[in-house]
């Protein structure tokens, strides 16, 4: 079995390139994967990068839309644990993956001061929101883009990566979500993908072997995990 | 561990309006009896809506035992062991003990002087099982245990337990009681839900870690979640309430951070050290001493103005209210009001105040945000055959999300300073004054 070591940072990245392939090509359920410490810090300078900022950010990188609510708590998930200058944001493991009131709420009232136009289309019975940065919200995300530029590019960055991995679909940022959480959280030093599967049974989360692997390429991809 | 008896819960029954008895152990008696248990008589469940609904001055005390006895409901229900019962319902009854004044209230003043600490009560509540020397001589090693089940905060990552979620969840012990007992003590009959039907039909997740319904009591739960929706608009957002709830929350800030009538640092608590200090003055405060420390204090000035003016009733009435939509037409306001926090709302209302010629206390702002969790993606589960699904997804019934933000400004009685405060409210924030008058 391979062995993991905890990776404090990002820049080991190269180091473990041969263990990365292995997972991109189907990893063994019991090789190993690490997970990186998030990067995210809170520096005490003026203004601070807040939740309302990262939603309207994180739409404008997708040319200025997004589907999916649960799309938008995974994403911001991934990019609370890069960006610099942040407000803190929580999380809690919920039915969906890791969730955050603060994220839910800050989208109730950018739609409610009309920063975001909201749809709501059912596909069956299920219900999809549909989220569009309105003239003020992109007056709003160009001020905020020019105050954060470097900010902007990390969530650009985190938005194409998995807007290339899964189209924005909301189940496999799900997936990728709650490994990482498993990780963060799980309370061990190193997992296989086994151990991640049935670590995920106690968050009640069902995610089979092959949801496991591509969670943790996307995780792979966005630097957030590596395997050796 | 010695094994328990069937008939360990049994040691005493107390009536309730609710539950017609409730069983207790010794050791759960002996916990009522305590002082810091005690204190709970006289902190009300619903604060000030009384104001409103005069009947509502039912106490934490009656919701905590109601809350253990609905969570022994729910563990017998799914058969659970007797040490686990036993377990759950030591944490169900000391699941507020941590509350303070007028519960969430007084928590918005502690928690600006203990910012670390997102839910202050609930370190506050770890804070008085683990130090507080009649509770600790009461459970022992067991303390432990309560904690650990009462541990909600975000951020913790850790799984919630079975018995953490029949305390604490989307369908939970806490708002089973609450609810029911909220709406027999204001008389509104919204609260009401069929309580048997969710009881019949409990069941847990495979992996046992948290309680829904099996699909039999779909309906029971729609019930439920529209129960609660219907007492928030009613009662807990009585806009009568919010001016009440709203002139104390000021009162106690001015009376902590700028007249010194409480020492702030008897309020300073931390979960890494002894909080002796800290407890023996908080075990002091309740809705009547907090009133009494204020009102008899030399130094209290506004404060005391305000309390008295509560407790005579001349309560501040809506100059004003107003939804984001109004507020379109200048984005730079909107941005600004979006994103503020309490104190800059409060700054703005003094701004107010002093353009008006009038004390910076007799105008509050207050942001009301009316969207129900349980009507959110994943709060509430129910089972079909095997399958685990959510009932936002499935259910027929959905709130709309429009206008859950409004903003409400408070002033004097007087029906010209309202009209004054109202037109300098749509000027300050480029608002059209007929759409937001109230008077």
């Amino acid at each position: 079995m391979a062995r993991v070591v905890a990776a404090p940072a990002v820049g080991i990245w190269a180091l473990h390139l041969w263990g990365v392939k292995r997972l991109l090509w189907g990893m063994p359920p019991n090789n190993t994967i690490i997970f990186i410490q998030s990067m995210s810090l809170d520096y005490t300078m003026s203004r601070m990068l807040d939740v309302h900022d990262i939603i309207t950010l994180t739409l404008h990188a997708n040319d200025d839309k997004l589907s999916n609510r649960t799309a938008l708590q995974k994403l911001i998930y991934f990019e609370t644990l890069k960006l610099k200058q942040l407000k803190k944001i929580t999380y809690r493991n919920h039915f969906y993956g890791p969730f955050s009131y603060q994220v839910a709420s800050a989208l109730d009232d950018l739609v409610a001061f009309s920063y975001l136009s909201e749809q709501v289309s059912s596909i069956y019975d299920y219900e999809s929101y549909h989220y569009e940065l309105t003239k003020s919200g992109k007056k709003y995300v160009d001020e905020v883009k020019g105050e954060f530029a470097d900010n902007f590019e990390i969530i650009k960055d985190i938005v194409d990566t998995c807007n290339n991995h899964c189209n924005l679909q909301a189940s496999p940022l799900s997936y990728s979500a709650k490994a990482h959480y498993i990780l963060a959280n799980g309370g061990r030093d190193q997992y296989t993908i086994k151990d991640v599967q049935d670590t995920a049974k106690d968050f009640e989360w069902e995610i089979s072997e092959d949801d496991v692997k591509k969670g943790f390429d996307l995780l792979e991809k966005l630097n957030l995990a590596r395997s050796t | 561990m010695p094994v328990l008896h069937k008939d360990y819960f049994r040691k005493k029954s107390i009536r309730d309006p609710l539950y017609g008895f409730i069983d207790f152990s010794d050791l759960e008696l002996q916990i009522i009896d305590s002082d810091v248990f005690r204190r709970l008589l006289l902190i009300k469940q619903l604060s000030h809506a009384y104001v409103v609904y005069p009947t509502a001055i039912h106490s934490r005390f009656e919701h905590s035992l109601g809350t253990m006895h609905m969570a022994d409901k729910i563990a017998q229900e799914l058969e659970l062991s007797l040490d686990d019962r036993k377990y759950i319902r030591l944490a169900a009854l000391l699941h507020d003990i941590g509350h303070g004044p007028f519960s969430h209230l007084f928590e918005f003043s502690i928690g600006k002087i203990n910012k670390d600490h997102l839910l202050p009560h609930e370190t506050i509540s770890q804070i008085i099982i683990n130090e507080d020397p009649e509770l600790s001589q009461l459970l022992g090693d067991e303390r432990k245990h309560i904690v650990d089940i009462l541990k909600t905060e975000p951020g913790t990552g850790n799984p919630k337990s079975l018995s953490t979620s029949i305390i604490s969840s989307g369908l939970d012990a806490d708002k089973l009681d609450y609810l029911r007992r909220d709406s027999y003590h204001t008389g509104v009959t919204y609260g009401q839900f069929d309580l048997a039907r969710i009881l019949h039909n409990l069941s847990i997740t495979k992996n046992r870690s948290q309680v829904l319904v099996d699909s039999g009591g779909k309906d029971a739960l729609e019930n439920y979640r529209l129960a609660r929706y219907l007492m928030h608009v009613q009662v807990y957002e009585h806009h009568a309430r919010l001016a009440a709830d709203s002139m104390f929350r000021k009162a106690i800030d001015i009376a902590i951070h700028e007249e010194g009538v409480i020492d702030k640092n008897l309020l300073k608590f931390s979960s890494s050290r002894k909080n002796k200090i800290f407890l023996d003055f908080y075990k002091t405060l309740n809705d009547y001493s907090i009133y009494q420390k204020i009102i008899e204090d030399e130094k209290s000035d506004t404060s005391k103005k305000i309390l008295l003016n509560i407790q005579k009733r001349r309560l501040l009435k809506r100059a004003c209210d107003f939804t984001p939509h109004a507020l379109v037409r200048n984005e730079d306001v909107g941005k600004e009001l979006m994103k503020m926090a309490p104190e800059e709302m409060d700054a703005m209302a003094s701004k107010i105040a002093t353009c008006l010629k009038l004390e910076p206390h007799e105008i509050i702002f207050h942001k009301s945000h009316t969207k129900i969790k349980l009507y959110q993606r994943g709060e509430i589960l129910y089972k079909h055959k095997d399958a685990i699904l959510d009932l936002s997804s499935t259910s027929p019934f959905m709130i709309k999300d429009d206008n859950v933000i409004r903003y409400y400004v408070f002033g004097p009685d007087d029906v010209t300073i309202r009209k004054d405060i109202a037109k300098k409210t749509a000027s300050m924030l480029d608002l059209k004054y007929t759409d937001i008058s109230y008077v």
